[in-house]
């Protein structure tokens, strides 16, 4: 076997391997509402945000708000939309780009599902699968094109901070035998090593999608 | 989890899951059988354990219309073929509730809906009747 063809099967199998992990790791996290992980030896748990602590997010969104709200550096989306339409970028045409190319992959899928429907032969229906996947690489490019281009909107960052603070106040760490608050406050976890604070934020995401107001 | 994977990456594996043989068996004992529990937890679901109770029920019934023979195997294939068969299926269910509710009320119909009123009535009121001591 050469070289060139014993690194593809390595990486090959490294890419089985490691997908296979991720797929324990996923249906680890579905099995329950609470996550535990570990990193540099301490034991980390996130919980599945209580009644009081959406409250108290909610809370401190609004405070925020009002605080990012005074912020002439800041702007609403509203604000940066007409900023970027005075620059010639127009937000409602990547908007309706975007419905064009769902109404374009919808007509496909109905194509594709009667094709499927009917038993006809593969090759038919892989000519509608390419036809769909070009349609979602267009679609994707342009939510990222969205998303990067109101990054900077005020709502954004709070969105940012709605999860950040989330994370912080459903984190918790063994001690002993006894779970307790990750961190005396919000500062304290903010300045916290990257790498947990990303894993915190992140697995939070996970385990308490959807439970909190955005904006 | 050891490394972090972006929230698509995460949807993807849940319906890889959903779609397995040990989930979709666990699933239907769970519907059949009382008492096998499919999560850790017995309430307050994440919003991704809500996601993959919707999953394990969309392949379920893929499985179904495979058992059935509406559509052969290569619909689980990959997930633009189950996609796309399942907003297909849904639109035509759509297409013919719609073409149902939009046909003419002929007098045969009409007949048939006022004897079966009448039959229900019929049982409902012979029941009672014979029962009466």
């Amino acid at each position: 076997m050469e070289e060139q063809q014993i690194v593809e099967k390595v990486e090959k199998i490294k890419k089985e391997s490691d997908e296979l992990m991720q797929t324990d790791n996923v249906a680890e996290l579905v099995k329950n509402n609470v996550l535990e992980f570990e990193y540099l030896n301490k034991k980390y748990r996130i919980n599945k945000p209580t009644f009081e602590q959406k409250q108290q997010v909610n809370q401190e969104r609004m405070k925020k708000f009002v605080i990012m709200l005074k912020d002439p550096t800041l702007v609403m989306e509203a604000d940066l939309i007409k900023l970027y339409e005075s620059r010639g970028i127009s937000i409602k045409e990547l908007d309706d780009k975007f419905n064009l190319l769902k109404k374009q992959r919808e007509d496909y899928a109905m194509k594709l599902g009667k094709a499927l429907e009917d038993k006809r032969p593969t090759e038919e229906l892989e000519v509608f699968k390419k036809e769909i996947e070009k349609v979602i690489v267009d679609q994707s490019e342009i939510i990222m094109r969205k998303s990067i281009l109101l990054d900077a909107s005020l709502e954004s960052q709070i969105n940012v901070f709605v999860y950040t603070y989330l994370a912080y106040l459903i984190a918790e760490i063994k001690v002993g035998e006894e779970w307790q608050k990750a961190w005396a406050n919000y500062d304290d976890f903010l300045k916290e090593d990257e790498e947990l604070v990303n894993k915190v934020v992140w697995y939070s995401t996970l385990i308490s999608k959807n439970e909190v107001n955005l904006s | 989890m050891s490394s972090l994977i972006s929230y698509d990456k995460v949807t993807n594996l849940l319906r890889k899951i959903a779609k397995s043989n040990y989930w979709q068996s666990l699933y239907a004992q769970s519907k059949e059988v009382g008492g096998i529990q499919l999560f850790k937890n017995t309430f307050d679901f994440t919003d991704l354990q809500v996601e993959f109770l919707n999953e394990l029920s969309y392949y379920h019934s893929i499985y179904y219309d495979i058992a059935t023979n509406e559509v052969d195997e290569r619909v689980l294939d990959n997930d633009i073929y189950t996609d796309s068969y399942t907003f297909y299926k849904q639109n035509k269910r759509k297409k013919d509730r719609k073409k149902k509710e939009e046909e003419p009320v002929t007098s045969y119909h009409k007949s048939q809906a006022q004897e079966n009123i009448v039959n229900k009535n019929q049982w409902v009121f012979t029941k009672v009747k014979g029962t009466n001591p």
